[in-house]
């Protein structure tokens, strides 16, 4: 019998079950959805779950909103990202790239673009040898390159890096409102996986939902699942969602 | 049959089993869970999740007692929890022993807090019960495609796990289609 594939477990209850378990470790996974879905609460749970429960360091690299926002807003759910942080098991790294010096430099020639964001996200993973890793968001940091080609570059770089560096990662993504595209369709064809979260309306209610379009070596289910915020973070309906009804 | 020999039979079911009631009136309804619950959870120690969709909690907790049923010992011990699909959407008091569900539209929550309520409760095969009270409440707020489709993922996950599942409804208010239906997925069909 040959070796079973390894898997991470999200923590997200109801996602885990229709991917046979979890994320194949070391994959790259895009997870794109439209604003106030939970990409951010499913990152920060995906992190959460990895270190308190199975002991796995990981890192957290927030390109739009200041780490102690994201501390604070994690103790919503009574994660204490502080205390993972003093353990050594949690690194929340605040990539400021959508700061005016640095657009300066950037626009100036004096950072080396496309190498230098690489390298500013690759170097934490390996200060704590990262077995899990959220990048949020991948759109803010595409947003800073020239054209669709340096994007793609970007894009390509950076999973490479990730791939070698064997940590499972998110790459989040928006999806603007009343859009069902991500900006860069290049990012579905370079990542391992697609998870999709979107906010419709049903009647007179806002519904959000979780598909996954694609997940490379995993049978995963096809259905769209009713996704919800609950006290204790994302979980996913074990009960399939009719669209239009 | 009477809501005595029903509750005899249904407690004595050897196997786990999916049962539909159909039973004349609201106040038969409570007579027949509160009877249920007392042999099951008191008596045998068997846990048991409610789903009620024609009134609160709250409410639902208060007819318990007038049949001597000591909840908040049963809910500490993780041996009844209850599922309100009321109180949230109509603005109600919130009480221990109970999962809220923002609405009775929202079936795919309810689904949810089913499988939390379960955790919940450390639900064990051939020791674990669910009932589900007020179709017709459901059937209002989502169709009756929607709710077949519920009832049928519902049976389907009891029967994976072994836990017993009852399904009780008034003599009027099942469209005869949906009956029909819901017959094909059930062990055991009882008429009070």
């Amino acid at each position: 019998m040959g070796r079973a594939i390894e898997r991470t477990p999200t923590g997200v209850m109801g996602l885990d079950e229709i991917i046979e378990g979890g994320l194949i470790r070391g994959d790259v996974i895009l997870v794109a959805g439209h604003p106030g879905t939970g990409k951010t609460t499913l990152g920060l749970q995906f992190i959460y779950y990895g270190a308190r429960e199975l002991g796995e360091p990981g890192v957290y690299i927030s390109v739009t909103e200041p780490v102690q926002r994201i501390r604070r807003n994690a103790l919503r759910f009574g994660w204490d990202l502080a205390a993972l942080e003093d353990e050594g098991l949690v690194k929340l790294v605040d990539l400021p790239l959508m700061d005016v010096p640095y657009l300066v430099a950037l626009e100036t020639g004096q950072v080396q673009g496309i190498n230098d964001i690489v390298y500013k996200i690759v170097r934490p993973l390996r200060e704590v040898k990262a077995k899990r890793v959220v990048v949020d968001t991948i759109s803010a940091l595409l947003s800073l390159c020239k054209g669709e080609g340096d994007a793609r570059l970007l894009l390509l770089r950076l999973y490479r890096e990730l791939m070698m560096s064997k940590a499972t990662s998110l790459l989040l993504a928006e999806i603007p409102l009343g859009t069902h595209e991500v900006r860069f369709t290049a990012q579905e064809f370079v990542v391992d996986g697609v998870i999709i979260l979107e906010s419709v309306l049903e009647g007179n209610r806002l519904i959000r939902r979780l598909y996954i379009p694609k997940m490379r070596g995993t049978n995963h289910s096809l259905d769209c699942y009713n996704l919800y915020i609950t006290e204790e973070g994302i979980a996913i309906s074990p009960m399939p969602a009719i669209r239009g009804i | 049959m009477s809501v005595r020999e029903l509750v005899n039979d249904v407690t004595s079911l050897a196997t786990p089993s999916i049962v539909l009631i159909r039973i004349p009136d609201e106040i038969q309804v409570l007579d027949a869970i509160a009877l249920m619950l007392k042999r099951l959870v008191e008596e045998r120690g068997h846990k048991a999740l409610l789903i009620l969709g024609n009134r609160s909690a709250g409410n639902f907790m208060e007819g318990l007692r007038t049949y001597g049923f000591v909840i908040e010992r049963a809910v500490r011990q993780k041996k009844l929890l209850f599922i309100d699909c009321l109180t949230r959407s109509v603005g109600g008091p919130r009480v221990e022993g109970a999962l809220f569900v923002s609405s009775p539209s929202d079936l795919s929550e309810v689904s949810l807090l089913m499988e939390r309520g379960f955790r919940i409760l450390e639900a064990k095969p051939n020791e674990t019960w669910l009932m589900i009270d007020g179709l017709a409440t459901f059937i209002i707020f989502n169709g009756m495609r929607r709710v077949l489709q519920f009832l049928i993922y519902t049976t389907n996950r009891l029967r994976t796990r072994r836990y017993y599942g009852v399904i009780l409804y008034y003599g009027s208010e099942l469209e005869k289609q949906l009956e029909n239906t819901i017959r094909q997925y059930v062990d055991r069909i009882y008429e009070v």
